[in-house]
């Protein structure tokens, strides 16, 4: 017992002597095929149509600001933050499916591209130095996985203290498979240590911190090489970390780097921290020298793949069609093609989704064969596991009953949904698939608790309105009354207002010429009387 | 002599112990919790207090029930619906949109029981909204008049349509409507209301 503390204290010690190790997780094995072997990435050739989602990553639907017929070219804007992948004519504005795990049909731009392929020229002017809105105007999204607007997370930072204290580069690739930044770091190490240069320069960072695990030996050779050519070294650090999964995941990666605990709900630009994947931080130099964000590297891999590979594809090209170009066209019939990591992805039924900026990772596997799901035996491998220190076994005993109070005491929205005590269950138990349930029904509360008190507001806001009209109503008709009754003789007054109104007779001129003062008076108030009735309503 | 004076010196730590228990738990007067207040509570202290108790309470119960304001219960909205619970202490099992969750959240509360809801008043259903042909509208302005929560835009002979995010599905626009335009559809799952199924 003692000797095996010592030796995970002294392996601890070896492996990463500034940053602790991770709460939990899971050591895997490093499996990382469809590493470039020559150095160079394929470029994925552009399909006849592609489409583009009107969505974002928050999953609102997009109005778009462009039409159907309309000749566009690369990089024009579709709709707020989506640019056009390639050139070509809009064919239609359409629902269709996409890569997400509702499988729902969202409105997309369908543009069949032009025969002649995107001349390899800037769309934009080369900027000396990177500003946000370049960033913006390119669309460039984070690419680690949740697809988060890179802009809004450099704006978050300004808006607070106007200064980033720590950039985090995320170069962490924990998930098995996953191998589209370890690509990216291998192949074009030197222009990545620019763009990392670029952010800096852009942030005015005290400190940048470039994470990666230390087995990525390729990576980190490279990245150190194009490090001692460059003059912002000094600021760069290049920090090792153990290979464990989910430390790529941002709180987590935040907390092991910094020592900052994130709550659920704080992006981590509240403590000056901006953490961005480093493949975003490319495309981010890219948007620098003019180019729009229309491509992203994808990982695509598995047990009934031919030949595992990392691709360059153009946003908006199915994944049936990326399976075809890189001759890996599922044959077997019991195989499921899953979007992301074996971990946190979700399986796909339609193939003919397009590949989005969140799609990292395309693989094909046998169909998993799950046993059945046992009642839970309490043999806590799942809380060992976690990374963000939660009871799993406990939380999931809330979650199912529905007991949000429960749950949230739990720790329900510290959750990362990584899958790790799914993995390690031995009674097959679906935790993080309950987790996200959870979640969920705890939004929609949320959200129905909003639209309650918006509703309420409204509901109070008509009730005073009417309220006041009915006091003015009311005013109008004492007055009348009032009016009324101050005359002695109703009857005899109207019957003046009337003869006031009558035509004069050719034989009385006398009447109309001179009429008598009290007359005159009278038929004065009676016009007062008709102009009232008339203005009340 | 020795053992007479340790007895006596135990029974003088424990009657300390059990002063000092007595004064850890002892109510504590400012903090009010909520969860646990009745009307039982009120009234004991001066008017003024009471007075605020009472706002406080028809406050936290308003807060549960759902703001549809679809006067099912047999009062104009949620707010006197609320209000008469605490001051006449009506039913609880009246709100439909709130159902039998409602029912129990409001017996934990109010310390009653939960019974179930009353059918009479009408009965529970998913959320829904109302939505309106507008083909067949004539714009007679009825529709805007009747909807508590101003969630109907048109203007007099002209088009009337429904603000489907701020619509609360209370029915009360369908009775005035005199060429029968408005329908009440289940509310649509978009991409942004999805959620993950519970698995089974």
């Amino acid at each position: 017992m003692a000797k095996t503390c010592m030796k995970t204290f002294l392996q601890r010690l070896i492996s990463s002597p500034q940053t602790p190790a991770l709460a939990g997780g899971l050591a895997l094995q490093r499996n990382k095929p469809g590493l470039p072997v020559d150095g160079v990435i394929r470029i994925l050739a552009v399909p006849a149509t592609v489409s583009i989602p009107l969505t974002n990553y928050k999953r609102e639907i997009l109005q778009p600001g462009v039409h159907a017929g309309q000749h566009i070219k690369c990089g024009d804007m579709l709709a707020q933050g989506i640019v056009a992948s390639c050139s070509g004519e809009i064919i239609g504005i359409e629902p269709s499916r996409i890569a997400h795990p509702s499988e729902m049909s969202v409105p997309c731009v369908i543009i069949k591209t032009s025969n002649t392929p995107d001349a390899d020229t800037a769309v934009h002017t080369p900027l000396n130095s990177l500003t946000i809105d370049r960033i913006e105007r390119c669309a460039v999204h984070g690419l680690g996985g949740a697809g988060f607007v890179t802009a809004d997370k450099f704006r978050a930072s300004g808006e607070i203290d106007n200064t980033v204290e720590t950039l985090i580069i995320n170069a962490v690739e924990c998930e098995p498979v996953i191998s589209c930044d370890e690509a990216l770091m291998m192949s074009e190490a030197a222009n990545l240590v620019e763009a990392i240069a670029s952010v800096v320069d852009m942030t005015g960072c005290k400190r940048c911190i470039l994470a990666i695990e230390n087995d990525k030996h390729q990576a980190i050779t490279a990245l150190k090489e194009a490090l001692q050519r460059t003059e912002v070294t000094p600021l760069i650090e290049l920090t090792l970390l153990t290979p464990i999964y989910p430390s790529g995941a941002e709180r987590p990666l935040v907390r092991r780097l910094t020592g900052i605990h994130l709550t659920p709900g704080t992006p981590p630009s509240s403590h000056g921290i901006v953490c961005i994947n480093i493949a975003t931080a490319y495309a981010a130099w890219q948007a620098k020298l003019g180019y729009p964000m229309t491509s992203r590297i994808v990982t695509v891999a598995g047990k009934h793949i031919n030949q595992a590979v990392n691709v360059r594809v153009v946003f908006g090209t199915s994944i049936s069609e990326v399976l075809k170009q890189t001759g890996n066209t599922p044959t077997h019939k019991d195989s499921r093609v899953r979007v992301g990591g074996p971990l946190s992805g979700f399986d796909l039924s339609d193939l003919n989704v397009p590949v989005t900026a969140t799609t990292h990772c395309i693989t094909v596997d046998p169909v998993r064969k799950q046993g059945p799901v046992l009642p839970c035996i309490r043999c806590n491998a799942c809380s060992e596991v976690c990374p963000v220190d939660l009871l799993p076994q406990q939380l999931h005993w809330f979650a199912t009953a529905d007991d949000q109070q429960g749950s949230l005491r739990f720790g329900l929205m510290d959750c990362i949904e990584c899958g790790c005590c799914d993995a390690v269950c031995p009674s097959n138990i679906a935790l993080t698939q309950t987790f996200r349930y959870a979640k969920g029904l705890h939004r929609e509360v949320q959200t129905a608790n909003l639209a309650a008190t918006e509703s309420e507001n409204r509901y109070r806001c008509r009730e005073q309105r009417e309220t006041e009209r009915a006091a003015i109503r009311e005013q109008k008709r004492e007055a009348a009354r009032a009016r009324l009754s101050e005359r002695a003789d109703p009857i005899a007054d109207a019957l003046s207002r009337v003869r006031g109104k009558r035509k004069p007779s050719p034989d009385q001129p006398a009447k109309t010429s001179e009429p008598s003062p009290g007359s005159s008076m009278r038929v004065n108030q009676s016009d007062d009387d008709e102009n009232d009735r008339n203005q009340s309503p | 002599m020795s053992t007479g004076l340790a007895v006596l010196l135990f029974i003088t730590l424990i009657a300390f112990i059990g002063m000092a228990l007595s004064w850890l738990s002892r109510p504590s007067g400012d903090n009010n919790d909520q969860d646990t207040a009745s009307t039982d509570d009120v009234g004991t202290s001066s008017n003024g207090e009471s007075t605020r108790n009472i706002d406080q309470l028809i406050e936290t119960v308003n807060e549960k029930l759902p703001q549809t304001q679809c006067a099912q219960c047999g009062y104009p909205g949620c707010r006197p619906y609320a209000t008469a619970i605490i001051n006449e202490d009506v039913a609880i099992n009246q709100c439909p949109p709130g159902g039998d969750a409602l029912i129990r959240e409001l017996a934990t509360f109010l310390g009653k029981e939960a019974l179930p809801l009353n059918s009479a008043f009408g009965e529970n259903k998913p959320a829904q909204i109302a939505i309106i042909d507008e083909a067949v509208c004539i714009g007679c302005t009825l529709c805007i008049a009747a909807c508590p929560v101003d969630a109907i835009v048109g203007a007099s002979r002209l088009m009337h349509t429904v603000i489907s995010n701020q619509c609360t599905g209370c029915e009360l626009c369908l009775p005035p409507c005199p060429v029968d335009c408005i329908d009440l559809i289940e509310q649509p799952v978009t991409l942004s209301r999805w959620q993950w199924p519970k698995p089974a």
